[in-house]
């Protein structure tokens, strides 16, 4: 098996890229920092007060995981066949690297976010730093200590960036086997659903609230937002199966693949 | 202990690229694996590199199925015409990986015939001009170690010069630990000093299978007036003649007839490269 060396070749393929991602994120939040807190000063006379905010990170993160499932699959698919590896292996050292990746990535995040929280103890420096599961479940998080706060946020983050990874995984391998008229269906599809067909739909609700639809969809969609979604554990385990079903789907479309020319 | 291909058959859309083809690379050859443009060469290598799937048939590598199989594909190595490696990868990168994959790649000899090949390692694969990106991907071939290398189309875009260094390179290599290197080209003139077996495929189709030696014995020339040559050929399988002036030259399959021939008759063999045109002519 050469799923070690195709484990590793991916985790390393995204080093550049993570190097720089964090670099840049780092330059943002001290560019924000540096044009903030003098805002803040000044400000402090005449009543107004400028809060610099890290929040959001997380889901920067996520869209970056997301990019990055994209670009994994066309390059690492050629290189490995070049060098004799086969689909499986590809696939499983693609889901250890991409569970290496989330894992690092949601530990640079915390670490992050409580170095912010740190520069906040400095006079003169009103700065929001909070994780993503802090901003989102703050009220079920209000009984925990703040360090074990923290200490959640790194798996939640990581459930939350392996299921992003997945659904990029997932999009980069479908395209790959689509022939152009399906990328095209696909690409215009998608494009019209959330430019036109979403707001269709809220258009519909606004102008006829009286059908019985409605009612149905609200109650069955609100369950299954809440059993999914309603508690950070909840959200965990459904990025967890969220990301099995992309990296099942994604099997079925990458086993049969033949490198293109 | 060979690379066995049975029955294998692939189309593309329309267009049927190979037809029941059942072949063997044997251990330690030199092998020629010769045809026209979209004869299936190249889907062949491609076949047996697990690169694309077969739509019947089977292929295995020293007795293992060499689909979806890390340890049997560890065992060859195929330089294709298209470039897998990324093309943001330098050449030193590329050579470092391939050690990843393949342990027993010998990266000091890489940097050595790169040295030889004037490829600069820094270069980025992108950078490189037709002919270095093919120098690059036989260095890496060459360096690779493995019991079989499958090189398709290896000296396109390569000048006199490299051409020759790289068979010199190719033939020092086998001499000093005998592999089997398959090569797919269409300067067969060039290659014909040194393959061994000879596959012919045409048409999606095996035409030949067999040594050099066996596949050129079979055939000869017979040159001198076209009286002579026409009264000799009567009766015997012609693949070809030629008529220059008054002078014919027959391209006649068997062994040559000494004796029913007249004294101003001319034998003489038949190279590679002509026969394979007189075969694959349509």
């Amino acid at each position: 098996m050469k799923l070690y060396s195709s484990f590793r070749y991916q985790v390393c393929s995204h080093k550049n890229d993570l190097s720089l991602y964090y670099l840049i994120i780092l330059c943002l939040h001290l560019l924000e920092i540096v044009v903030a807190v003098p805002i803040t000063l000044a400000g402090t006379e005449n009543g107004t007060t400028v809060i610099a905010t890290t929040n959001g990170l997380s889901a920067v993160s996520c869209m970056f995981m997301m990019i990055a499932g994209i670009c994994s699959f066309r390059e690492n698919f050629s290189m490995t066949l070049q060098n004799g590896v086969s689909r499986r292996s590809l696939f499983l050292g693609g889901l250890c690297a991409s569970a290496v990746l989330s894992l690092i990535m949601s530990v640079m995040d915390e670490i992050l976010c409580l170095l912010f929280q740190l520069l906040d103890l400095l006079p003169g420096v009103q700065l929001e730093s909070h994780s993503l599961l802090e901003t989102t479940y703050s009220s079920a998080l209000s009984g925990l200590l703040p360090a074990l706060t923290a200490l959640a946020a790194i798996p939640f983050s990581f459930c939350l960036l392996l299921a992003f990874w997945g659904l990029g995984y997932f999009i980069s391998v479908l395209f790959y086997r689509l022939g152009k008229l399906g990328r095209l269906l696909i690409g215009i599809g998608s494009g019209l659903l959330f430019l036109a067909g979403l707001p269709g739909i809220f258009e519909l609700y606004s102008r006829y609230p009286q059908w019985p639809i409605w009612a149905v969809l609200e109650n069955m969609l609100w369950k299954l937002f809440l059993l999914a979604f309603g508690a950070p554990w909840n959200t965990g385990v459904s990025c967890l199966v969220l990301f099995a079903v992309f990296s099942f789907f994604t099997w079925l479309l990458m086993r049969r693949v033949a490198l293109k020319k | 202990m060979s690379i066995l291909v049975e029955n294998i058959s692939k189309s593309f859309q329309q267009t049927q690229a190979l037809q029941n083809i059942s072949l063997s690379f044997g251990e330690g050859k030199i092998c020629g694996l010769l045809g026209r443009n979209g004869a299936g060469k190249s889907t062949l290598l491609n076949i047996i590199s697990n690169r694309i799937f077969p739509d019947s048939g089977s292929v295995t590598i020293d007795g293992a199925p060499a689909a979806e199989n890390d340890s049997a594909q560890s065992r060859l190595y195929l330089m294709s015409e298209k470039t897998c490696y990324p093309e943001s990868m330098r050449v030193v990168e590329a050579f470092r990986w391939t050690r990843n994959f393949y342990p027993d790649f010998d990266e000091d000899f890489a940097r050595k015939l790169a040295d030889s090949f004037q490829l600069n390692l820094k270069t980025r694969v992108k950078g490189l001009s037709t002919g270095y990106l093919s120098i690059f991907k036989l260095v890496t071939a060459l360096s690779v170690n493995v019991p079989y290398v499958l090189l398709d189309e290896p000296v396109l875009g390569l000048d006199a010069n490299h051409r020759e260094l790289f068979y010199h390179i190719l033939l020092a290599k086998y001499a000093e630990k005998p592999f089997t290197a398959v090569i797919s080209t269409h300067l067969i003139e060039e290659a014909a000093r040194f393959i061994e077996d000879v596959i012919i495929i045409k048409e999606g189709k095996l035409l030949r299978d067999c040594s050099r030696e066996e596949l050129t014995a079979g055939v000869y020339m017979v040159s001198g007036s076209a009286q002579s040559v026409e009264a000799y050929i009567k009766g015997r399988k012609v693949l070809d003649v030629e008529a220059i002036g008054g002078l014919r030259s027959a391209c006649v399959e068997g062994t040559p007839d000494k004796a029913d021939a007249g004294p101003e008759l001319e034998f003489s063999g038949v190279d590679l490269q002509k026969l394979f045109i007189l075969l694959t002519n349509s």
